[in-house]
């Protein structure tokens, strides 16, 4: 499971204010009728920090390892939209086979 | 060292010289089907030294098409071509798989040979395809392949494509749009221009790539690129476990498209350097390095995560040194075992140690966060640790109760200590805590129901009718408060009539009516006020509770049943409610009755439970026209309704005369054995008289317990198996013996250890060792029971002394 500020891009100090603000936004990229896993994963994140119960709950008692993309995210996180053309010779690459 | 020898295997063109024309033939095919291509070249090769080309010729070019793309498969693309080279020999025209090797091998000029030769022959679709070939590998030069025809295809949208996708490299999406537009449809450069339309619609419109994507064929020239889009539009978890089979360019292509920063690609290949599922040292390592860019605060959480992960193996005390101490009392409460009563003790030490770390060895100010965190561990130890010892129960509530004073604001745990106390039954402590509730959230419908809720338990139906009415103000659909409204208005009114008020007992019940939800409630009471009538001798009352009663049962019997349950809650005994309103119960009901009768009791059943320990005398005149419809036979599910039922309304008598008669039918149904045992078991508690097993009972149970097993009757297997349980002593509420006698039973044991022979003692010891003591007890009285007195037992005179 994602460590849930990330997956909801908060921080942990962040209020329930916010936290339902990004909740709201995060669903708006991935609504259950098109995305059901995605929807899920950022339901169940909300619902692990959305009070401060919850979140001092998480703080103390969750004791979820962190993955790959945690520390990927928490170290570098993607720019939303901040997609990066590749330089032709990549292209180029792909195209002779060279996968 | 002894050097290995290759042994060379014996050729089969030796072997196949000797044979005769068909038999090489077939053998030539034989090895072509089971994929031995090199064999099958040699087989169709000899064949072909002295037999006309039609009998080889065509399973030979088969035969190098196989090798070919073996060699191809395994990367040996200079061996794959010589094949191909002598394939091509035979061939009319080349092939374009060959010319597609020709070009991976970077042999442009032969390539355009072929290319040439094929042009000539006509066959459009090998062209297409060849074409498409030569276009990719044209677009990934830096410069254009010299030697195409100014009018070839290839050559001619050759310029638009490489404007395309150089525009597309740089982001300029009009110019891409510009060159795509001159490109035919029916382009070599056509799944190009698909593949570049598609990542035009990135990032927003995902759905279009993908279906643009779909159209790009799995052989397709420009495939490794369109593979590489795709990946582009996996979740990010799905991508992050992609990427490492996906190949390097296809992986770079893939990360810059979704944003990648070059950090990000590079500790993602630092996390993924010792396999695509890191474990948690390798992720401790990587945290650890790069503390800095993650945070100490995020990095130490993590830590302890991963620690716990992994916990005790691996873990140095060099890494536990390193954390801070919040952390590390974390870690150390996570990890401290709680497998018996002394580790719980350890337990609760190890939490009270994080404690004294957040707060400091300070009382924490209420409402804070720290004070939120101690309240949190206070729940969490009652959650966690197992609390039958009632001393250790104790303590933990009274932390509990202190998360009162700590959050003074979190309803949730105002609510959770009401719910407890009123699952204890300590609704004395539960007033308490709803009183504090209410104080501070007086409009809280939880509150407001948990107080309604302890006013029913406490018989404040007053009370209760009006929290019931401040409910139903702020949630006017809250089914529970309408349902506990009209419940306490029929209870208050029973108690009126106990205490000789009728007047205010019609009142109440007047009320009841009007908070009814249902029909059915709406006929209860009015059936009930009917009863009250009939007492206070209104004329027309008897009509109305008929009216009422028909109703509710609809069928003669449920209908006397429905007056007679109504009856009892006003007081009145069974025979003297069906005299007062001229019932008659003698007749046997059909089966429809029947079935109306359990429905209606089944209804009841919410209600009447309180006096549950009543019911055998409420239903007793009922038995014999009930029994007698029950004697059935009745389908298996009627008797399964009834016995489970019955088993709830405690009315062990009947419940018992139902359960033996459905064993006379069903013997072999293992559910009504239980059932039997139950309501024995049930009519002693009653009698409080102890309950006694023979051998025979026990005998049974078990071999019902293993043929509910055998037919897969796994809840009547686990009740069954549970009774036994208790018999062999695995649970000491069913003991087999009463308590007076205990002592002579000890005695007895003694007397067995010390005297019986070695057979009988082997026996003892197993029968304890399996069922412990009480299982002893039990084999003990069974031994003494079923066989005369043992020989070896010392006279009386001799045992006291």
């Amino acid at each position: 499971m994602r460590d849930p500020f990330l997956l909801l891009n908060v921080s942990p100090q962040a209020d329930d204010n916010t936290i339902h603000h990004a909740y709201l936004h995060a669903v708006k990229a991935c609504p259950p009728e098109r995305d059901p896993v995605g929807f899920d994963a950022v339901r169940q994140a909300y619902e692990r920090i959305r009070s401060q119960r919850q979140r001092l709950a998480y703080e103390l008692f969750d004791t979820t390892p962190p993955g790959i993309q945690d520390i990927l995210d928490q170290a570098c996180p993607v720019n939303e939209g901040g997609t990066r053309r590749p330089d032709l010779a990549l292209c180029q690459a792909l195209l002779r086979g060279e996968r | 060292m002894a050097r290995k020898r290759n042994k060379k295997p014996s050729s089969p063109n030796k072997v196949a010289s000797s044979l005769s024309a068909d038999a090489i033939q077939s053998l030539g095919y034989e090895a072509l089907a089971e994929g031995k291509y090199r064999d099958a070249i040699n087989h169709f090769k000899t064949l072909a030294k002295i037999e006309p080309e039609a009998c080889w010729q065509q399973g030979l070019l088969e035969a190098y098409e196989g090798r070919a793309q073996v060699l191809e498969a395994k990367g040996m693309l200079k061996e794959a071509l010589a094949i191909r080279e002598n394939r091509r020999r035979f061939e009319s025209s080349p092939d374009p798989r060959y010319i597609a090797l020709l070009l991976r091998l970077g042999r442009i000029p032969d390539a355009l040979t072929a290319y040439t030769a094929l042009s000539q022959t006509g066959d459009t679709r090998s062209l297409a395809q060849v074409r498409s070939l030569i276009a990719a590998i044209d677009l990934s030069r830096d410069t254009p392949i010299e030697g195409l025809p100014a009018d070839d295809p290839v050559y001619v949208d050759g310029v638009h494509a490489r404007h395309a996708l150089a525009a597309w490299c740089r982001g300029d999406d009009e110019q891409v749009a510009q060159h795509l537009k001159a490109i035919p449809f029916r382009s070599p450069y056509r799944d190009l221009t698909l593949i570049l339309k598609a990542m035009l619609c990135l990032p927003q419109d995902c759905g279009k790539t993908s279906a643009l994507l779909d159209k790009i064929a799995a052989d397709s020239a420009f495939a490794p690129l369109a593979d590489a889009a795709r990946l582009v539009l996996l979740p990010e978890a799905d991508f992050i476990a992609a990427l490492p089979n996906a190949g390097e360019q296809s992986a770079r292509f893939a990360m810059n498209l979704r944003g990648w920063s070059p950090e990000r690609q590079s500790l993602w290949r630092e996390l993924i350097r010792r396999g695509p599922e890191p474990g948690p040292a390798h992720l401790m390592d990587v945290i650890e390095k790069h503390r800095q860019m993650l945070g100490d605060t995020w990095a130490n959480q993590k830590l302890i995560r991963l620690i716990h992960a992994q916990w005790p193996a691996k873990v140095t005390p060099a890494i536990l040194k390193a954390l801070p101490s919040y952390e590390s009392f974390i870690l150390k409460a996570w990890t401290t075992p709680r497998f018996d009563f002394h580790d719980q003790e350890d337990a609760l030490c190890a939490w009270e140690n994080l404690i004294n770390v957040i707060t400091s060895g300070k009382k924490p100010k209420p409402g804070t966060p720290d004070a939120l965190r101690v309240a949190l561990i206070h729940r969490h130890l009652f959650e966690t640790l197992d609390l039958s010892d009632s001393d250790f129960r104790k303590a933990i509530e009274v932390l509990l109760q202190k998360n009162l004073e700590l959050v003074p604001d979190e309803i949730e745990e105002h609510s959770f200590l009401i719910q407890y106390y009123q699952e204890k039954k300590d609704i004395k402590v539960a007033r308490r805590i709803v009183e504090q509730g209410l104080a501070r959230w007086p409009e809280n419908v939880t509150m407001l129901n948990a107080a309604l809720d302890i006013a029913i338990a406490t018989k404040a139906y007053k009370k209760a009718a009006t929290l019931a009415r401040r409910i139903l103000e702020r949630d006017p659909i809250n089914r529970h408060a309408a349902q506990s409204l009209f419940d306490a208005h029929l209870a208050h009114a029973t108690k009126q009539v106990k205490k000789n008020r009728p007047d205010l007992a019609f009142k109440e019940m007047e009320t009841a009516i009007e908070w009814a939800r249902t029909s059915q409630d709406k006929d209860r009471a009015m059936l009930m006020r009917a009863l009250l009538q009939v007492l206070n001798e209104t004329p027309g009352a008897i009509e109305e509770v008929r009216v009422r009663a028909h109703r509710l049962g609809q069928t003669p019997l449920a209908s006397a049943l429905a007056v007679v349950l109504q009856g009892s809650r006003l007081g009145l005994k069974t025979q003297h409610t069906l005299s007062l309103v001229g019932m008659d119960i003698e007749r046997v009901p059909d089966p429809d009755d029947l079935m109306r009768c359990r429905d209606l009791l089944q209804d009841n059943m919410q209600r009447i439970s309180a006096q549950s320990l009543q019911m055998t005398d409420i239903l007793q005149p009922f038995h014999k026209p009930l029994i007698k419809a029950i004697q059935g036979p009745l389908p298996y599910q009627d008797y399964e309704c009834w016995c489970e039922l019955l088993s709830r309304t405690k009315d062990a008598v009947l419940y018992l005369m139902v359960a033996r008669i459905a064993v006379d039918h069903y013997p072999d149904k293992p559910l009504f054995v239980f059932h039997e045992y139950r309501a024995r078991q049930i009519q002693t508690e009653i009698h409080r008289a102890h309950f006694w097993l023979d051998d025979d009972d026990v005998e049974r149970l078990e071999t019902a317990h293993s043929l509910a097993r055998s037919q897969g009757d796994i809840r009547t297997a686990q009740r069954l198996s549970d009774i036994l349980d208790a018999l062999y002593g695995f649970d000491s509420s069913a003991s087999l013996l009463p308590d007076d006698i205990e002592d002579t039973v000890d005695l007895m044991i003694q007397v067995f250890y010390d005297h019986a022979p070695l057979n009988i003692l082997r026996q003892m010891q197993d029968v304890e060792k399996r069922h412990g003591y009480p299982g002893l007890v039990n084999w003990v009285i069974n031994y003494m029971a079923h066989n005369p007195p043992p020989s070896w037992i010392p006279p009386l005179d001799q045992l006291d002394s």
